[in-house]
């Protein structure tokens, strides 16, 4: 059972009369996250999203990249955003083929290369881009998805490369491996399809204003079953410029079929919500003011796909197919008496009795005990 | 021509009818709603225009002749499918085109006289007039890039952008406004074919950009049929000014949109385009 924070059972004890308010986060389908209320309201968002760009606190250990296991690409800026511009700067792009393998380029030149950072530290996995090499690089040894590695800086890469290249080695490293727990990069997604455990780092929950379109959430459905809960929301229709509407372009780009939402029954005064419910919508009416919305909860058996097959005295599997097995050269009548792999036959096995007069027909009865005072 | 018919001509007596066709109690403006409207419980209103309705207005005839009666009832009949003039010579003499749209029915007073009563008569959207309305000091309104919520109405495409500019001063409602917003929608001018159009309810329209050494040239529509291509260029900078004005516009929904040229003249340092507002008349 989830139980009350203290907070809301005091404002709902005490019937402050403020009414709580109706909160719907959305992430569409197209990564782009919606907040409707039915009113003006500050309040912590529960859907955060993919942020563009990752900020690290500037005594973190550097930005995060974590190893995506599908197609994906980052663009790295590596202005050195708390030590001046001692440090070198320019931006990369680390391009994922989702297989396992990486390159790495330059896209902007650094115009700053001193060397500062101690590169000793920590072992070096992943080599990107020097001023003398521009690019693509395929990255050497990229560890599994789900690594978490740490864009940083290891400049003083000229005794690393023998004294080949000139200074500014810009590197990839696992996290232990920064060696002075300064941020030196910021990491955007450009493109990622891999839609697992988060590649990015989620941010938390942050306070977010709420825009009233939502018009009422009509109703409700919930069932102890595996029978769908299913709800629907009202949205306005109306808001936009005068040739388009907000949540037309919205639908325009089928966004909002099978897109995320948490609803939320949310009482200001405990910052803390009644209700909280999780699901997919699906848009169930297009009006000319209005737009409904349907969701549904995630765990939704109706949309599963289950082969078209019933149980009957014809055998449903195709004859000389795989699940049928026969590999004789006549084909069967997909029944009982024709069948050539009886061990694999999908019928349904009836035994007829013949003959079934009526005097000897079963009849139904009961023992009455008539001793008993009724 | 429809248009061209006038119920009443002129406001004074008429002798051949020995009575005026001009309404008892003047022209009451009543404009029936045309935007949608949504709101949430605790938001802010949603609209949109939607129709393109115009003027509605009751008219008596009170204590009139029979020949006066008579044409009305003609005017009743002949145009119950299309459309005559009514001129509201009391109220400046503006022009309506429309029809009646209940019925005339005479009722004798005595003395031969008859009052027609509650006789409603409705604009005709679409329909050409002989004299467009043209009192913008008066019955014109003006809709800015955003609205008074901040709602960005004007529909772009391109390299636009919100920019801060000096607000001009513009006589509306007949007052001299000069707490006007300061925002326009600019373009760099970089790529030919960016757009802005705004969609407005009303007749004609007087377009605002913004004038400058450093604004260049954009082509100008309505409807999608081109107007005329204004150059934005001036020798100092001017801010918002009305830069085409084109009143002659039948009641409707239209589109009014900029197409950026990238072009510019010989003596302008760039190509800027900067959208201010639509005035339009109502």
């Amino acid at each position: 059972m989830i139980s009350y924070p203290a907070s809301l059972k005091a404002i709902g004890g005490a019937r402050t009369g403020i009414a709580p308010a109706n909160l719907l986060d959305v992430l569409d389908v197209n990564g782009n996250l919606h907040y409707w209320s039915d009113r003006v309201i500050v309040a912590p968002n529960v859907i955060t999203g993919v942020p563009t760009d990752t900020n690290v606190e500037a005594s973190g250990p550097g930005a995060i990249l974590i190893v995506p296991d599908g197609p994906a690409a980052c663009t790295i800026n590596w202005s050195d955003w708390t030590e001046g511009t001692g440090f070198p700067n320019g931006t990369t792009e680390i391009v994922f083929d989702g297989n396992g393998g990486a390159t790495i380029q330059l896209t902007y030149s650094p115009s700053t290369n001193n060397s500062h950072n101690d590169y000793g530290v920590g072992g070096v996995h992943l080599v990107g881009a020097a001023l003398g090499v521009t690019g693509p690089v395929a990255i050497p040894n990229l560890p599994d998805a789900g690594s978490v590695l740490t864009v940083q800086i290891f400049t003083t890469a000229w005794s690393y490369f023998g004294g080949s290249f000139p200074a500014a080695i810009y590197v990839i490293g696992p996290a232990s491996a920064n060696p002075d727990d300064t941020v030196h990069a910021s990491v955007t997604w450009l493109y990622n399809t891999y839609a697992g455990a988060p590649e990015w780092e989620q941010p938390a929950s942050s306070p977010t204003t709420y825009t009233p379109w939502l018009l009422s959430v009509s109703q409700f459905s919930f069932h102890r079953s595996l029978q769908t809960d299913i709800g629907s929301f009202v949205v306005q229709n109306l808001s936009g410029d005068t040739l388009s509407r907000d949540v037309e372009k919205i639908i325009r780009a089928s966004a909002l079929e099978g897109a995320f939402f948490v609803y939320r029954l949310w009482q200001p005064d405990a910052q803390a919500s009644w209700l909280e419910v999780h699901g997919t919508l699906t848009v169930d009416e297009i009006g000319v003011d209005t737009v409904q919305l349907k969701g549904s909860q995630l765990l939704n058996p109706s949309q599963d796909d289950t082969p078209l097959e019933i149980y009957c005295e014809t055998c449903q599997l195709q004859w000389g197919g795989r699940r049928c097995g026969s590999t004789q050269a006549t084909e069967c009548s997909y029944s009982f008496q024709t069948c050539q792999v009886l061990e694999r036959i999908m019928v349904t096995m009836n035994d007829y009795e013949k003959n079934y007069g009526e005097a000897t027909a079963n009849t139904a009865s009961n023992v009455i005990n008539r001793r008993r005072k009724i | 021509m429809p248009e061209t018919d006038i119920l009443n001509l002129t406001a004074i007596w008429e002798s051949d009818i020995q009575d005026s066709m001009c309404p008892n109690y003047g022209f009451t403006r009543k404009r029936a709603g045309t935007q949608l409207h949504k709101k949430a419980i605790g938001g802010t209103p949603w609209t949109r225009e939607t129709q393109n309705t115009g003027h509605t207005f009751n008219f008596t005839w009170s204590t009139r002749s029979w020949d006066c009666v008579q044409r009305l009832k003609w005017y009743g009949e002949q145009y119950e499918d299309g459309y005559f003039t009514i001129i509201d010579h009391d109220g400046g003499g503006r022009h309506y085109v429309g029809r009646f749209t209940t019925e005339v029915t005479p009722v004798e007073t005595g003395n031969g006289m008859y009052d027609v009563q509650n006789v409603t008569f409705e604009e005709m959207p679409q329909a050409p007039m002989l004299s467009y309305p043209s009192d913008w000091n008066h019955d014109s309104v003006m809709f800015f890039v955003a609205n008074d919520r901040g709602d960005q109405k004007l529909a772009t495409s391109g390299a636009w952008a919100e920019a801060a500019v000096a607000a001009p001063t513009v006589t509306l409602g007949g007052v001299a406004r000069e707490t006007l917003p300061g925002l326009v929608m600019t373009d760099g001018g970089a790529t030919a074919g960016d757009w802005a159009t705004y969609e407005y309810r009303g007749y004609g329209f007087q377009l605002w950009l913004v004038r400058g050494p450093e604004y260049g040239q954009c082509d100008v529509y309505l409807d999608s049929v081109k107007l005329q291509t204004v150059d934005c260029y001036a020798a100092t900078e001017l801010g918002p000014q009305m830069v085409l004005s084109q009143p002659d516009v039948s009641l409707d929904i239209h589109d009014v949109q900029v197409v950026v040229d990238a072009a510019k003249n010989s003596s302008s340092s760039g190509t800027k385009i900067s959208w201010y507002a639509l005035q339009v008349m109502r």
